[in-house]
């Protein structure tokens, strides 16, 4: 009888090794954290249901036709500037992350890390299928450009490395594209947030963003400013363009910002890309549809804290203020949204080329040196964004629209962030 | 003393445990289990002097705590598990066991959703059966001539379709069963 239990003891554990999981078949359709802006009926936007992953090749490794999900990665960050960010990321080679049930052909998930994973998977393809209506690029384009697939990495490890140690931190709260490898990290979730920012698709959307940022402004170039010789810097007092200037300016990162803020209201049809993950409207929310300062306040301690954000706030009100003329018109919505995205792309050759160049400021010292200014200098940042803006100006043809915008800039940026000289564009 | 020298492991015993450790998703999330059992076991001599085996059945629930769950969106675990299982053991001072348990696990899942998230149809929670094995190693201190053991042990877990690491901390209290029968 010892003999016969210690066998039955041994089968039994032994069957426990049978799995009887069949994969499903494409397009996936999976239970996700879905969203639809407000005005679709949906009194808060958020819910958890069934959606098609069309774009998703391989379950498993979270592939897609444009991007893939990498859960359980490592991310070892050199420098941040606001949610970009400086540093290599690795992925973990777990090809069984995902854990989950296949009901009547749907993918059920098991687990909050599969559910979140899906969902970032899902606000990602939401982004792609929008980039063709919101800035007129085509999703292969987009994505042919880092080589076929950008790299998402989902609640990575992180390290923090100075000086040569590296120490382990628990980053969360937030979501971050790190420019120089095209890669997206989506940070651990925390208890403070309602709806986690990795599945979270205004945030995703604000993320994506950045990407199209560099591609339009930036050329999909990765110039970083280099700390050099003594030579090197005494020439950058007198170049307005030398390379890896634009990377380390306050100004501009803070544009940078207030462009994904309102490609992510674009693609979301939502104007607080916050709302929903924080509660909570303080005064310097993100919400693109107040109007509680201006570039003027920006010198007061008690506002932005030094952070860029505020910039780019404004800049994002100006462009979703004047987004309002369409109303709920979404055809002209997406065709003022191409608009603004083909103007940001002629930006740059436009602060080279025409009467920009000679707003903008010649570099300050701290641009010289590669450093980041910690706070806004009205006068100097002014004339950035005021060379800038009027770059930006040129590639709307005149009419009603322009003059919106002209309008709303005046009124976010006023004398000091928006010269006089800068408004010639402008017909009032 | 030994356990055994006044025939106490012939006769059934009964006990408690609890145990607690951490599981580490693919995100790198952590969790801790913390679970606690009902056990009924038996003694009984094997072919080599004092070894013994320990054959025995047991009931547990387990509870998942996550770390820092998001407020509005989460699942959470219960599971109830029952098995059989069978321990190696040298009498002795201390009783040093290895154990091998096979458990049938009736695992709960719950989807747990609040504001801003408004949510019609749940098709996530759910519960499914599950099949475990496990190893455990103890090291049971005798009381009252064997009358009480308590034995810490580390236990590891392979789950069916759960993949994540699991090993466990523990304590097994038993007492064994008045018996009729005399030395």
């Amino acid at each position: 009888m010892r003999v016969l239990f210690f066998f039955i003891v041994i089968f039994i554990a032994i069957a426990g090794c049978a799995d009887l999981q069949t994969s499903p078949d494409r397009p996936y359709k999976a239970q996700v954290l879905h969203f639809e802006p407000q005005s679709t009926g949906n009194s808060s936007g958020w819910s958890v249901q069934e959606r098609t992953l069309s774009t998703l090749e391989d379950l498993n490794s979270l592939k897609g036709r444009y991007f893939q999900i990498l859960p359980g990665g490592t991310l070892q960050i050199t420098s941040t500037v606001g949610s970009l960010i400086t540093g290599t990321g690795s992925a973990s080679s777990s090809s069984d992350a995902l854990r989950y049930n296949i009901k009547n052909g749907v993918i059920v998930p098991r687990d909050t890390t599969t559910l979140l994973a899906l969902s970032s998977f899902h606000a990602f393809e939401q982004t792609f299928s929008s980039l063709k209506e919101t800035t007129g690029l085509e999703p292969e384009a987009f994505s042919e450009q880092v080589g076929g697939r950008y790299r998402i990495f989902f609640e990575p490890v992180i390290s923090l490395s100075d000086s040569g140690e590296t120490a382990q931190i628990s980053l969360k709260l937030n979501a971050a594209f790190n420019p120089e490898s095209d890669n997206f990290f989506l940070f651990k979730r925390s208890e403070i947030e309602q709806i986690p920012l990795a599945a979270n698709f205004k945030v995703i959307a604000h993320e994506f963003g950045h990407a199209i940022f560099k591609r339009a402004f930036f050329k999909q170039k990765n110039e970083v400013c280099l700390n050099t010789n003594d030579e090197t810097k005494i020439s950058r007092q007198t170049d307005k363009f030398f390379p890896g200037r634009f990377a380390v300016e306050y100004a501009i990162s803070g544009l940078n910002e207030g462009f994904a803020d309102f490609m992510s209201a674009m693609m979301t049809g939502e104007a607080d890309v916050l709302t929903g993950s924080f509660p909570g409207d303080g005064p310097t929310s993100r919400s693109l549809t107040s109007t509680r300062f201006t570039f003027a306040d920006l010198s007061r301690d008690s506002l932005c804290s030094g952070k860029f954000y505020c910039i780019g706030t404004l800049f994002a009100r100006a462009l979703y203020k004047t987004a309002q003329l369409y109303g709920d018109d979404k055809s002209s919505l997406y065709a003022f949204s191409r608009r603004v995205y083909r103007a940001i792309d002629q930006t740059s050759e436009n602060l080279a080329q025409s009467s920009a160049r000679d707003i903008l400021p010649i570099p300050s010292t701290e641009a010289i040196f590669c450093k980041r200014s910690e706070s806004v200098r009205l006068a100097y940042d002014g004339l950035l964004t005021s060379a800038f803006l009027a770059a930006f100006l040129q590639g709307f043809s005149a009419g009603n629209e322009k003059s919106q915008l002209c309008a709303q800039l005046v009124s976010a940026f006023g004398s000091f962030g928006f010269t006089l000289e800068a408004r010639g564009g402008c017909q009032f | 003393m030994v356990a055994s020298s006044n025939g106490l492991f012939s006769i059934l015993s009964v006990g408690l445990g609890i145990s607690s450790g951490d599981r580490l998703d693919a995100a790198h999330m952590r969790a801790s289990l913390y679970d606690a059992s009902f056990f009924v076991q038996t003694y009984a001599p094997s072919l080599v002097e004092r070894f013994y085996l320990r054959p025995g059945i047991r009931f547990g629930y387990e509870t998942t705590a996550e770390a820092e769950p998001p407020q509005a969106v989460h699942i959470n675990e219960r599971t109830y598990k029952s098995g059989v299982e069978c321990a190696l053991l040298y009498d002795w001072l201390m009783i040093p066991a290895i154990s091998l348990q096979g458990n049938l696990l009736r695992r709960t899942l719950q989807l747990q959703t609040a504001a801003p998230i408004v949510q019609g149809l749940d098709a996530i929670s759910s519960s499914e059966w599950l099949w475990e094995t496990s190893l455990s190693f103890g090291l049971g201190l005798p009381i009252a001539q064997g009358a009480v053991v308590i034995e810490p042990f580390y236990r590891r877990r392979w789950i069916q379709r759960d993949s994540r690491q699991t090993s466990q901390w523990g304590l097994d209290v038993s007492a064994a069963l008045p018996t009729l029968s005399s030395k």
